[in-house]
């Protein structure tokens, strides 16, 4: 049997006649209180655990002081996948900014990251965008791997430090997820730059 | 006498002295009233699968930090100045309390033109933070080649790097702050800045 709301029924009924309803009641809300809490009768009973969330298929809407974590897909050049988002409560326009903007929710999360480099390297910022980045030691392009819709900006800084010379460098868009480093030094040697690359996913 | 089930939950029932027929109302509105509050949030306990996943998670507005003990965190909403409330979370603590770390930061939109001459977005940084990126046109279609930070809501500008576009290779601007009477830091002069080029950037700053 399921959980029911609705037992024992009123105009008289006995509880004695529900009375295996009522004890499934009491052993379903504990079952299934337990899938993402800590089960009743223990130490933390009452906390999380875990936080499992089922797909939505839109925002929930918040108009309350408080702010909605939930998960539904989110379109990326990689594909569509469920992410975590957050929406807060609308407050703008604001006395600093007269933007009419909606609180439409922010992306939290996106499931690609790359850690281990050794070249280029992945992260994620709130709103759907990667945060790309690396080092290059000559001319030369960056092909970004996973691939993103758009990049929005490239910045490169020189890293020759022990050269002692300073060196220039310029950054060319190529395509969606490419971009040419060209570089200017008179110093002879290997040059080195750091790049920071952000783009929608 | 069989009671008028209540509004609310209520804990006290049955009494000890009453037959179970007398707290029938009780009862019903018990199981019905923990069946709405669980719901929240919740898959329903009736649900055919996944009963007891959440559907989403409302963090109702704290006043202050919860008290998160060694081997917990804390995921919750407090209010943010100038703001609403944001989302947050704090780490471990016992007796001298874990650090709390601001996870959202003021309300994305996506108006990528800010101004004649530069296209820019933002997003956010754990802590307070905010980031700024896009292109920006020195002179032209920028003549008095200034960097707008949009939404205004920077109190410290704590780096900033702009980098060339273009197949030539040159110096990056260096930048002065516009004053404001209000603190906020809404707009950059550039200077040195290569007539006719545009410069890629990335800024942050706290709110």
């Amino acid at each position: 049997m399921t959980y029911s709301p609705i037992v024992p029924q009123p105009n008289g009924q006995s509880p004695a006649n529900t009375q295996a309803q009522i004890q499934t009641n009491f052993a379903q809300y504990a079952l299934k209180f337990l899938v993402n809490h800590s089960a009743l009768n223990t130490t933390n009973q009452g906390d999380h655990e875990k936080v499992i969330f089922e797909k939505l298929s839109g925002d929930p809407g918040v108009v309350n002081d408080l702010v909605a974590l939930f998960c539904k897909d989110a379109i990326s050049k990689s594909g569509t996948e469920p992410q975590i988002f957050a929406q807060i409560k609308k407050f703008l326009p604001s006395p600093n900014d007269p933007t009419n903007a909606p609180n439409i929710a922010m992306q939290l999360t996106q499931s690609l990251v790359n850690t281990v480099g050794p070249n280029q390297f992945v992260s994620f910022l709130i709103g759907n965008y990667r945060l790309y980045f690396g080092t290059v030691t000559a001319n030369g392009t960056v092909t970004l791997s996973p691939a993103p819709t758009t990049i929005h900006s490239v910045v490169a800084i020189p890293n020759n430090i022990t050269l002692g010379i300073p060196s220039l460098v310029s950054v060319v868009v190529n395509s969606s997820n490419n971009f040419q480093f060209d570089i200017f030094s008179n110093a002879s040697g290997v040059f080195s730059f750091t790049w920071i690359c952000i783009a929608t996913a | 006498m069989i009671p008028t089930p209540k509004d609310n939950y209520d804990s006290q029932v049955p009494n000890p002295n009453d037959f179970l027929a007398v707290s029938q109302g009780d009862f019903l509105s018990n199981f019905g009233q923990l069946y709405n509050a669980f719901v929240r949030n919740h898959i329903a306990l009736d649900a055919a699968s996944s009963a007891g996943n959440h559907t989403n998670v409302e963090l109702v507005q704290l006043p202050v930090a919860p008290h998160t003990n060694v081997g917990e965190i804390s995921l919750y909403s407090k209010n943010v100045v100038d703001q609403v409330s944001q989302f947050f979370l704090k780490f471990q603590g016992g007796n001298v309390q874990g650090q709390e770390v601001q996870m959202t930061n003021y309300q994305l939109y996506f108006n990528q033109i800010i101004q004649p001459g530069q296209f820019g977005l933002f997003s956010m940084l754990p802590g307070g933070l905010i980031i700024y990126f896009g292109v920006v046109f020195a002179s032209g279609t920028n003549p008095v080649n200034t960097l707008v930070l949009h939404p205004y809501i920077t109190k410290n500008l704590i780096c900033i790097n702009l980098c060339l576009s273009g197949t030539t290779p040159g110096i990056s601007p260096w930048v002065s702050i516009v004053p404001e009477a209000s603190g906020i830091i809404k707009k950059l002069t550039l200077h040195d800045a290569l007539p006719g080029f545009a410069y890629f950037y990335i800024a942050i700053g706290n709110t």
